[in-house]
């Protein structure tokens, strides 16, 4: 039986349930954007959770295990679907090939600004890195990132300015001084 | 709040040039947002967990995370309970370190009486009897120490009351 504090939750339910609250939308945006259907993103999602319950204790970096299951489930989805062969399908490959899209030079800027995105000191924290997906990325309002994530929408106004600020600075670092001439 | 300044602007536009951006469309934010705590009560269902007070405290949790400002007034109330514990704590702390050093003293403050100004009154009462004696107290019922005793007078039926000088407060 698990250890209980007091009567009411145990650590680790009460650990799970702040990390899902974080990651589930951020999970969920992602598998609708690959699936394309909400029903099907969602069967995908539970059963990802669940696992990540079951598995909680042993995860150490949440976000690299959700998106490694995503990927798994994603690749086991299709491959159920459409009776394909495993090896058709990798999902490890889609980020590759929206980078050969772009060539030479610009190639380089989108490998850069990726590694600006992934730039673990470029975000406070994991609520950073969130939010800044959920407005950035999946164009949340702030007043839904800030649902999202327990903040108020100023909150969550004040931190994607910072972050946005941060990452700006990183590409400054990297040679990208003046973001208007890429645009 | 839609007004974003001009670095995050232009992140925004850079992000959106090399394709690194996929908008989610609005309801299914909407659905996303909506649904968050059933699917979580569908997770530890499945997961074997679920029981009444997971599912109460998943209420209350997501719809405070949803007003955003609810952990913000749930630490006020604490720190606001805390204070309060510790300065009533305080006080019975205080009182009986006062009863056990200073046996027979009271709290002034919480004590109008005159016990050694040697202040009498004469407190005439519509009925006609006059009471002389401190008086301790001026609520509801007046307290007036007298030589018999300690007096409970309903304000009601205090016609006058006149300070006399120059005699002695009954003894306590």
């Amino acid at each position: 039986m698990e250890h209980r504090t007091g009567v009411l939750l145990s650590k680790k339910e009460r650990e799970f349930r702040r990390s899902y609250s974080d990651y589930h939308a951020m999970v969920l945006n992602a598998l609708y954007l690959r699936v394309g259907n909400m029903e099907d993103a969602e069967d995908i999602c539970h059963e990802i959770f669940v696992s990540y319950y079951r598995k909680f204790d042993e995860v150490r970096d949440a976000r690299s295990w959700l998106f490694g299951a995503m990927k798994f489930c994603i690749s086991n989805f299709y491959r159920k679907k459409a009776g394909a062969d495993q090896a058709t399908i990798d999902i490890n490959n889609m980020e590759d090939d929206i980078n050969l899209a772009f060539e030479n030079g610009e190639r380089d800027l989108r490998i850069i600004i990726n590694e600006a995105l992934e730039h673990g000191e470029n975000y406070k924290d994991e609520k950073d890195r969130i939010l800044f997906d959920l407005v950035a990325i999946n164009k949340y309002t702030y007043e839904e990132a800030a649902k999202e994530l327990g903040l108020t929408a100023r909150q969550a106004f004040y931190r994607y300015q910072q972050v946005s600020r941060r990452i700006v600075d990183y590409l400054n670092k990297r040679g990208i001084t003046r973001i208007e001439d890429l645009l | 709040m839609k007004k974003t300044g001009h670095e995050a602007h232009q992140l925004e536009q850079l992000l959106g040039k090399y394709r690194f951006t996929r908008p989610v469309p609005p309801e299914v934010r909407d659905s996303i947002i909506s649904a968050k705590k059933d699917r979580y009560l569908s997770v530890i269902k499945t997961a074997g967990v679920f029981t009444a007070v997971q599912g109460a405290f998943a209420s209350i949790y997501f719809a405070l995370k949803k007003t955003g400002i609810g952990f913000t007034i749930v630490k006020v109330i604490a720190a606001g309970m805390s204070v309060l514990t510790i300065s009533i704590g305080g006080y019975y702390a205080a009182n009986a370190l006062r009863d056990r050093f200073f046996p027979g003293a009271e709290n002034p403050a919480s004590d109008t009486s005159r016990p050694d100004s040697g202040w009498v009154d004469e407190i005439m009462l519509f009925d006609g009897r006059i009471i002389r004696g401190a008086i301790i107290s001026r609520g509801e019922p007046y307290r007036v120490r007298t030589e018999g005793g300690i007096m409970l007078i309903p304000r009601k039926q205090i016609k006058a009351v006149r300070p006399l000088t120059g005699e002695r407060a009954p003894a306590r």
